[in-house]
């Protein structure tokens, strides 16, 4: 259901874009947001296409891009990808196992295709 | 042709989120947001909670359902000022909501802590900013402790875990060794507190860490 808020958010930052942009149809909506975030690709563009028919957004695909987790190093304050991070929870720059996650909880719209 | 835009999607909530944490932080009032399935034993845990705070701070309860006002009702048994908020469809509170639940509440009394319990889901609430200082985890050992990977959002993002229905535990195969490394993955530095709140075992650290979260608010 969270989905509908989601939408709704969207559509109101695409309105702004399009006073800004005068485009006549959106093709794609990229969102980027957290590995974690519960947004499913195929909800969000199911109720897109429920309260766009008929509208300049009913030809809009939505794209769900997964921002790559961060960790954060307490000891050296190093930054890195999950990748590096492993199994072992170790800082790849100083050893340090003192290492938390960097939270992205935020959901983006990232950019539109629009024409 | 391509337009970059890279603006929050809630931006409407953060902005009620944003006025929330001013006029928490303006009167000196911690706000905790507490998550879980439905039936994980949050309402059970504020009950307890309450008890314990009964006479020491001034509580306020914001109780976010689908429908009926049950939750309240049995706030309301405790003596402590309540608002049942009832969404009817949404699953999940958000901070347009919640700040009129504060208003309403409020009133004239000058509250240390406001509790707000969220619809009974493991999903949607993590990912609405209500203006807390922290979201709480409630898990009861009936669930399962594979529900921290299940729904890893929620977890990563807890500023405690708190396990309920521990007199249960006996009798279910839950392993807390299991959970709290699952826990530990995603969120390394969080505490984990063990209670049964019909029992009233383990209340102790948990009161204690709210406590310190409401000292750590007034500074």
């Amino acid at each position: 259901m969270h989905e509908i808020s989601i939408v709704e958010g969207l559509i109101d930052l695409i309105e702004k874009q399009k006073e800004k942009h005068h485009f006549s149809r959106v093709l794609e909506i990229r969102i980027a947001c957290g590995v974690y975030n519960c947004v499913s690709e195929e909800n969000l563009d199911f109720c897109l296409k429920t309260v766009a028919q008929g509208t300049y957004l009913e030809t809009a695909a939505i794209k769900v891009h997964r921002l790559p987790e961060r960790w954060s190093c307490k000891a050296c304050r190093q930054e890195f990808p999950k990748e590096v991070k492993g199994d072992d929870l170790c800082c790849p720059q100083c050893g340090s196992s003192n290492v938390v996650p960097l939270l992205n909880s935020e959901i983006y719209l990232d950019k539109l295709e629009v024409e | 042709m391509e337009i970059k835009v890279m603006n929050k999607v809630l931006a409407a909530n953060d902005a009620w989120a944003q006025e929330n944490r001013a006029r928490l932080a303006k009167s000196g009032i911690l706000m905790v947001n507490l998550i879980g399935s439905p039936g994980a034993g949050k309402t059970a845990l504020l009950e307890a909670t309450l008890e314990h705070f009964r006479a020491k701070l001034t509580v306020g309860v914001i109780e976010g359902d689908i429908a009926t006002t049950r939750d309240a009702e049995r706030i309301a048994k405790k003596g402590v000022p309540v608002c049942q908020i009832n969404t009817g469809t949404a699953c999940h509170l958000d901070a347009n909501l919640v700040n009129g639940a504060i208003l309403e509440i409020s009133g004239t009394t000058k509250f240390d802590i406001i509790f707000v319990e969220n619809i009974g889901n493991l999903v949607c609430p993590a990912e609405f900013d209500i203006g807390e200082h922290a979201k709480i985890a409630v898990l009861s050992v009936t669930e399962g402790d594979d529900k921290i990977e299940k729904y890893p959002l929620l977890f990563s993002q807890a500023r405690a875990l708190v396990i309920t229905k521990m007199a249960l535990h006996p009798y279910t195969n839950f392993d807390l060794q299991v959970a709290q490394a699952a826990f530990r993955k995603l969120n390394p530095l969080a505490p984990i507190f063990k209670v049964d709140s019909l029992k009233g075992d383990g209340l102790e650290p948990w009161v204690e860490f709210l406590s310190s979260m409401r000292r750590d608010a007034l500074k």
